[in-house]
């Protein structure tokens, strides 16, 4: 498989979290942590020129710099384009209603996950 | 909540009326009714705009507003104010031919309305005394459900990301192959005080959201 994964989130401790999980599920994994969203908005840049294969990103919603919303902002006109190999989920702490609402106008935003992961979840992602 | 509805020895009216007859009666009033009352008067919107000082916004207790003024009127008059100078009670002053305009600016926030032929004195200053409190009341009310917002954005972003950690590393353990039994008994009950906390932090967001939701119907 060899997926490639973008984990883009401030908590470092939640970021090792989610890889070690990830990787029990599946260990062909890689993972390119990302500390906030512009963060990841280069590395995403950096890996994905023109490339086509296809990889995950699962992202924070609140976080310095760039938060998870600007983050989807930015890449928004261009998902179908540029991201098209995307698969965006969003795993935030936060169980407020206002925010998975607000997240369903992404229209790329595959899904909604609360922390932490679970394994059916993690399956979920790697399947789909 | 006595002091609440404490009104201020020193009130400060600001009045914008453009008829002299209207404004002449309601300063006599207010200056029976009141042992020290600070009118000031504008005749139009632009005229109050330009001339009001800062200084004079923040002591005014309250307006009183006529709904015709020479170039502004009605609800637009009223939606200018209220984004100028927010906070500030406004009391309407107007005919019965405005009598439906009047209730429907209850609406928007304005404390109360008299109509023009039927002010005495003390209908004047109960209208004041009664829209001093309720703003005092209402602002007091505000600045609370703001406390409560902040803490149920709290509660749903900040309180819930460290407990999600504990989880995180519970699962992991949990995987772990050949673990003991003593150690695996304590990791479920681990897992089972995070989750009653996990339950519990949920609720909390839940409860504080309707706060967050009703705010959008107001």
């Amino acid at each position: 498989m060899n997926k490639t994964i973008f984990l883009i989130d401030d908590d470092s401790i939640l970021r090792l979290i989610v890889e070690m999980t990830m990787k029990k599920v599946d260990d062909t994994l890689s993972f390119i942590q990302c500390e906030n969203g512009k963060i990841g908005l280069e590395k995403l840049n950096e890996h994905f020129q023109g490339e086509s294969s296809n990889f995950i990103v699962l992202l924070d919603l609140n976080m310095p710099v760039l938060d998870g919303w600007g983050f989807l902002d930015t890449i928004q006109a261009d998902h179908s384009n540029t991201y098209k190999n995307m698969s965006l989920y969003i795993l935030s702490s936060s169980t407020d209603r206002v925010d998975i609402e607000k997240s369903k106008q992404y229209s790329f935003v595959k899904n909604f996950y609360h922390k932490p992961l679970s394994i059916v979840e993690i399956n979920e992602i790697l399947n789909s | 909540m006595n002091n609440l509805i404490e009104i201020k020895k020193d009130l400060s009216v600001l009045i914008l009326e453009d008829n002299d007859g209207d404004f002449l009666l309601i300063e006599d009033y207010l200056i029976e009714e009141f042992k020290t009352v600070q009118i000031t008067r504008f005749e139009t919107f632009i005229e109050f705009k330009d001339q009001i000082s800062e200084q004079k916004v923040r002591n005014t207790d309250i307006i009183l507003l006529d709904l015709h003024l020479p170039d502004y009127s009605g609800i637009e008059l009223i939606e200018k104010i209220f984004i100028a100078y927010s906070g500030i009670p406004i009391i309407i002053l107007t005919g019965f031919s405005d009598l439906s305009l009047a209730k429907k600016s209850l609406k928007i926030g304005i404390e109360d309305f008299l109509i023009k032929d039927e002010i005495t004195p003390s209908i004047l200053h109960k209208s004041i005394e009664f829209a001093l409190s309720r703003s005092q009341y209402v602002k007091h009310i505000e600045a609370q459900n703001e406390k409560l917002r902040k803490i149920a954005w709290t509660q749903s972003h900040v309180v819930r990301a460290p407990l999600s950690r504990i989880l995180g590393i519970i699962n992991l353990l949990e995987s772990e192959s050949g673990i003991n039994e003593d150690l695996k008994l304590w990791l479920n009950q681990l897992r089972d005080s995070s989750n009653d906390l996990d339950v519990l932090v949920r609720k909390i967001t839940e409860d504080a959201q309707e706060i967050e939701l009703n705010r959008n119907y107001e």
